[in-house]
């Protein structure tokens, strides 16, 4: 398992990855795509962005084009991405994603039959006021 | 009627959150179906077209909306484009049907979305079948997402 925090002035999130692959789903407006443009912010400026992450690894936001670049420098990370279905490679992205140590927390609703299943987790994010986390649905994809 | 294609769909707007803040128009924002679909979805007052007010962010601009709320508004608001509604989760599935209550909307959705138990009506544009519930919509549709 892998805990990671990251706060900024309006939220907290703490999350617990089971898997390698977490797939973030739920119902609208709590909080994904805001943790996801944190992270996209810390990303560019770990310091200057302001954000606070903490936890037990490193923790990055993966890029719609320079994809391939970053995984070849990401290692025993926490790796954010944003609607999958936007990478024109999904499938050699997710293999790219196989070899790597990552944790990988994913955005999406779509099924993704790319990943072995017994490295895959279905989370809903759940928000109280500030506080964010995630709760597992079931082991099931769709 | 609401009209759903179903699966991978040529000249979809899919980044709906980045399409909607280059393009939105303040009237949109301010619109009484919008007002409602903020309430409800993201728990925020419109106070006018620049300024909602969250209760998790305090005053924020249109552009910190939920990518659920802004594919709605979207949807409603310009006929011109198809859209990506699986940027939007179940909460927004009946204003899905609301918006389609009185004019033809098209959306594309790349996952099953949650309609409901109750009765309603949404073509199936990838069969041209029109189903009127939960059960025929899953067997109508679930072998193309």
């Amino acid at each position: 398992m892998c805990h990671v925090e990251v706060s900024n002035r309006n939220v907290v999130y703490r999350l617990d990855l089971h898997k390698r692959i977490t797939l973030v789903r739920g119902n609208s407006g709590t909080g994904k795509t805001a943790l996801y443009e944190m992270m996209n912010d810390y990303t560019d400026f770990p310091t200057d962005s302001g954000i606070n992450v903490s936890g037990d690894k490193p923790c990055a936001a993966l890029s719609y084009w320079y994809w391939e670049h970053q995984l070849r420098r990401l290692h025993d990370c926490v790796v954010f991405l944003g609607e999958p279905q936007y990478y024109m490679e999904l499938e050699e992205l997710a293999e790219a994603m196989l070899r790597t140590d990552n944790y990988y927390v994913l955005y999406t609703r779509e099924n993704l039959p790319v990943f072995p299943e017994d490295d895959v987790e279905v989370c809903e994010m759940k928000a109280n006021g500030r506080e964010h986390w995630l709760t597992a649905v079931s082991s099931e994809r769709k | 009627m609401l009209n759903i294609y179903y699966g991978d769909m040529p000249d979809v707007i899919r980044n709906t959150d980045v399409f909607f803040d280059n393009v939105y128009k303040d009237q949109w924002i301010t619109k009484p179906l919008s007002r409602d679909m903020i309430r409800d979805v993201d728990k925020s007052e419109v106070f006018d077209a620049r300024a909602i007010i969250s209760p998790i962010f305090g005053i924020m601009s249109p552009e910190k909306l939920s990518g659920g709320v802004k594919t709605l508004i979207l949807i409603d608001n310009d006929p011109a484009h198809v859209f990506n509604a699986s940027n939007c989760g179940d909460n927004c599935a009946k204003w899905l049907l609301k918006i389609a209550e009185k004019k033809k909307v098209v959306i594309n959705l790349r996952h099953f979305m949650n309609f409901g138990k109750g009765e309603f009506k949404i073509k199936v544009l990838n069969t041209g079948k029109v189903v009127k519930n939960a059960h025929d919509l899953i067997y109508e549709a679930g072998r193309y997402v």
